[in-house]
């Protein structure tokens, strides 16, 4: 049986959608709008074929894989905001040059520190997860944390499994971030954004110094 | 021990092993507000951040948090619906697919790219080759646009719509605080004048106040030997 066929390999099932529905004469005037813009806006596009070859399939898990990974999605979603998010801030023109210079500060400071953070906590559960939710595993913890009622549903039925994880993954790493947020993220930013705004200081009373 | 431990886990699987995604977009808002208020704290309490500053800084984390959640319900999972449906109605596929919708052209003919068809349901039974290079493209194409989508919104959308919240917030606390300290200005009276009150003629002070309040002339002090 080949399981691909079966199941997803993809552990974040948030990233995928329900599937499509069309307009019944009984559904709600907000229903009824938002299907024909989702289906207007995908007349607009023109059809498009793929090559499945089986190189460019085992991309496609691969990278699928690699995006769908909590530790690893926290991690792609967290080098943009390092790069862009403090040069917004900076060219924020709207407030004076002291407010910005601090604003951009911070905002470097709290994206290197609840990306670390984030990709630690995150890629930590997922690995203690996977161990412990193994239907096929052969020590005594490998179902540790599945219900013992519904051991032989989930070794049936993958996809199960797969909803199964997410879900507890999602509320393992909620309670793990209620305490990181408060004790890792916050402290760890506030450090960082100190040590930046000592630095820039520095450097403008150089400049001041220097240009007068 | 063991018990409500099992009962927790019974719980979770009859809750969400059939559709978790209600629940992680409940949960990623409750994780964004948790590190919203932790991050509001923060600036509070560090004391080498100015006042000023702080009046920016904390309105800015506080619009950061509900404009990602805004542009996160609008802009990221609409775009996943977009993209899954653009792959279940058959708008994109693989070659293997478009070969079996074309080889039963006459069941498919004019519903390709409709929302009326679910490949999903149509490849149930397919070859699981078929089954397999739709599915890989599908999950992949939707993974790459909820992120694509998800930075976008995080990174472009969010910073700018909070940035200018926040700008107005702080540009009213400064012009609140201006406000108060001319007043404590006028408030201050000139030794020689008086505001009058009602339109009133100004009040003169008093001869012993001008005297106290004289400009002092430098006397000529006895220098020197001469005696008159």
């Amino acid at each position: 049986m080949n399981i691909r066929s079966d199941y997803s390999y993809n552990y974040n099932v948030s990233m995928q959608g329900k599937p499509p529905k069309p307009i019944k004469p009984g559904d709600k005037p907000l229903d009824k709008f938002r299907k024909k813009i989702e289906q207007k806006i995908i007349n607009l596009l023109p059809e498009k074929t793929f090559n499945d070859g089986k190189d460019k399939l085992d991309k496609c898990d691969k990278y699928g894989k690699i995006m769908s990974r909590p530790d690893s999605n926290r991690l792609i979603m967290g080098i943009p905001a390092i790069v862009i998010q403090p040069v917004i801030d900076y060219y924020n023109h709207r407030v004076d040059k002291e407010t910005r210079v601090v604003s951009r500060n911070r905002i470097l400071a709290k994206g290197v520190a609840c990306t670390s953070v984030g990709v630690l906590v995150r890629g930590t559960v997922y690995q203690v997860l996977n161990k412990l939710t193994d239907v096929n595993g052969t020590k005594k913890s490998s179902t540790a944390l599945l219900p013992k009622k519904y051991i032989d549903i989930f070794k049936n039925n993958p996809k199960k499994l797969t909803n199964y994880k997410s879900a507890l993954s999602t509320i393992i790493a909620l309670m793990v971030m209620t305490f990181t947020n408060f004790a890792l993220d916050a402290p760890l930013t506030t450090y960082f954004t100190n040590r930046l705004n000592e630095k820039s200081a520095k450097k403008m009373k150089e400049k001041e110094v220097l240009y007068g | 021990m063991a018990k409500p431990f099992q009962k927790c886990l019974e719980w979770v699987y009859k809750k969400f092993s059939e559709n978790p995604a209600g629940m992680l977009i409940t949960t990623s808002v409750i994780g964004w507000l948790l590190s919203m208020v932790a991050q509001v704290i923060a600036i509070a309490v560090n004391p080498k951040i100015k006042d000023e500053q702080k009046v920016f800084l904390i309105p800015q984390e506080f619009n950061d948090a509900l404009v990602n959640i805004g542009a996160f319900l609008l802009i990221t999972q609409f775009t996943k619906r977009i993209a899954n449906h653009l792959f279940s109605t058959g708008k994109f596929a693989p070659k293997s697919v478009r070969e079996y919708l074309n080889t039963s052209a006459k069941q498919y003919k004019g519903k390709i790219g409709n929302l009326d068809l679910n490949l999903d349901k149509v490849l149930e039974h397919a070859n699981p080759d078929i089954k397999r290079a739709y599915t890989s493209y599908k999950e992949f194409g939707t993974t790459a646009a909820t992120v694509g989508a998800g930075i976008f919104a995080a990174n472009i959308v969010t910073p700018v719509l909070r940035n200018k919240m926040a700008s107005r917030v702080q540009k009213s606390y400064i012009n609140v605080t201006k406000s108060d300290t001319n007043k404590d200005a006028v408030k201050v009276k000139s030794p020689t004048e008086e505001i009058a009150p009602n339109n009133q003629t100004p009040k003169v002070p008093s001869p012993q106040f001008q005297a106290l309040h004289r400009p002092q002339i430098n006397t000529v002090s006895n220098r020197g030997s001469m005696r008159i």
